[in-house]
């Protein structure tokens, strides 16, 4: 038996890898360690089963030829134990239909095969699965709660004891490779109602007048953690959302600088990203609070570009730095001749008013390729990497760099 | 046949980028003693078919992972025949394996030893 310990400050979980070939075990349980996994390795089927009886996994890679005993059995075996919740990447040198057969035969296992890979390995494609594991993982967790168990005193108490804190997903340089920037987003682990969803918590802090509040903790929060990301890393931002509605606030750019002093970060590493519905709404106010934070060097972004109230006369008159095209239209720009048209439109529309040009949630290598062509700067999504924890985000910022950075050698 | 027909280095770079040299460097030393041994298994005498084609699929799938594609070509040539091969085609085969594999090993020099037993265990 062979263990592997992380190789990160954090470790991600426990990584079990079943292959019956040395040197596949090798790399897996290399790539395993450097995305923060202990990683044990089992070389049959008799040491795999050995294993899971010893203890919990967060994550499996199972190779399905396996000397006396294949990998299908292993998956019968899993299912008799009701290991149903570890996720399970299926790894194999034979021919497709026989990895696409072997999914459909584990999915009607219950199990959960969350991708499968064929031999010889493209360790990016594995890097990719492992990663992808932590993003669906998250997302199961979630609690479902009604918007009336949040009200301004559970808001509020939240902020005091620290509950909501951000995850950080990686921007990076379509052209290069190298991340750039990581956007940093609000997470409540509440220990009475469980992770509650941004997409819940933050509509009902801006229905009960506590935007500016949640705000300046998110930012707090943010810089505070995100200077760990900007450790060595010459023009790297953390980028943070601001309401739209906070576009009236003339105490912000005050704020934020108090914020960034505090943290003795510049106000060059800090980017805010402005939804542009409400941005729009009252324009000469906006340009007030935009100009005065572009004026102590501090960048700014409009949001979610292409939906709600766009108004292009508004657009030469606030000073945005960077244009963020919604996931909307990102999502499928390879295939829908629509989508395609809209993107390139706005990435034309970013470029001539001078404007770095983002592409949100990409999840695809060929909506990547298209956006890279079409001269898109930067894009973002699980393509890449989730939203992680600093510990994980700085993990996955480093591998990145160094895999673009590093010169090859000769072997 | 072309260079990159024998060892396509893009692939290895690919490696290295997601390992970091000194690890792929490791884990290229641990492929060279393997298939050293599973070579050394197939030169045996009375070597059965089984063997033959379970070695072999472990040597395709391995070289392929460093670019080196003339021994995976040959060893899944291997792999698919070895049950229609007669015991002379079998040997000649093993020693077109282990001609493709000589140049290959002669990169464990340039390579930092690693423990492989460790990882055999």
């Amino acid at each position: 038996m062979r263990e592997i310990p992380h190789q990160t400050r954090v470790s991600m979980g426990r990584l079990l890898v079943v292959d019956d070939d040395v040197v596949q075990r090798s790399i897996i349980g290399k790539i395993g360690a450097k995305l923060g996994y202990d990683t044990m390795v089992a070389s049959s089927f008799e040491g795999a089963a050995a294993m899971l009886q010893g203890g919990k996994f967060d994550v499996m890679t199972l190779d399905l030829s396996l000397g006396e005993h294949d990998g299908i059995e292993l998956l019968n075996l899993i299912a008799e134990r009701g290991l149903h919740a570890m996720p399970i990447i299926i790894i194999s040198g034979l021919d497709e239909r026989i990895l696409s057969t072997t999914r459909k035969t584990a999915e009607a296992l219950r199990l959960d095969v969350v991708d499968s890979l064929s031999k010889p390995l493209d360790p990016g494609a594995l890097r990719k699965a492992l990663f992808l594991k932590n993003c669906g993982q998250a997302a199961k967790e979630e609690a479902s709660v009604s918007p009336s168990q949040i009200d301004a005193a559970t808001i509020r108490n939240a902020l005091a004891a620290r509950e909501i804190s951000v995850h950080f997903q990686p921007k990076i340089e379509l052209e290069t490779g190298l991340p750039v920037s990581a956007e940093a987003l609000a997470r409540w682990e509440s220990p009475a109602l469980g992770a509650i969803s941004p997409a819940n918590f933050i509509p009902r802090a801006e229905e009960l007048g506590l935007m500016a509040e949640l705000t300046d903790h998110v930012i707090d929060e943010a810089v505070a953690k995100g200077r760990f990301l900007l450790e060595g890393r010459r023009n790297f931002t953390i980028a943070v959302n601001v309401s739209g509605s906070l576009m009236s606030d003339l105490g912000l750019p005050d704020r934020i600088e108090g914020i960034l002093t505090r943290h003795g970060v510049a106000p060059q590493s800090l980017l805010v990203e402005v939804t542009e519905s409400v941005a729009m709404s009252d324009v000469d106010r906006a340009a007030d609070i935009l100009l005065r934070l572009r004026l102590k060097g501090i960048g700014a972004a409009i949001d979610d570009f292409g939906t709600g109230y766009s108004s292009l006369s508004a657009l030469p008159r606030l000073p945005f730095s960077e244009l963020k095209i919604d996931q909307s239209f990102v999502k499928n720009c390879h295939s829908d001749p629509d989508m395609r048209k809209i993107v390139e439109a706005c990435i034309g529309l970013g470029k001539a008013f001078g404007m770095r040009v983002v592409a949100e949630g990409i999840d695809n290598p060929e909506a990547l390729a298209f956006l890279r062509k079409a001269g898109c700067d930067l894009g973002q999504g699980t393509w890449f990497s989730p939203a992680l924890d600093v510990e994980r985000a700085r993990a996955w910022i480093d591998i990145a760099s160094r895999a673009i950075r590093k010169p090859s050698r000769v072997a | 046949m072309s260079h990159t027909e024998v060892f396509d280095r893009t692939v290895y770079d690919r490696l290295v980028a997601e390992l970091g040299a000194d690890d792929a460097a490791e884990a290229l030393s641990v492929f060279l003693a393997d298939t050293a041994g599973k070579l050394a298994r197939l030169s045996a005498d009375g070597l059965d078919r089984m063997t033959a084609r379970r070695e072999a699929h472990a040597i395709k799938s391995s070289s392929a992972t460093f670019g080196f594609l003339e021994l995976s070509r040959l060893a899944r040539e291997m792999e698919q025949g070895a049950e229609q091969m007669s015991p002379e085609r079998l040997h000649a085969s093993v020693q077109e394996l282990q001609r493709a594999f000589l140049p290959i090993s002669r990169l464990a020099e340039a390579t930092r030893p690693a423990d492989i037993r460790e990882f055999s265990k």
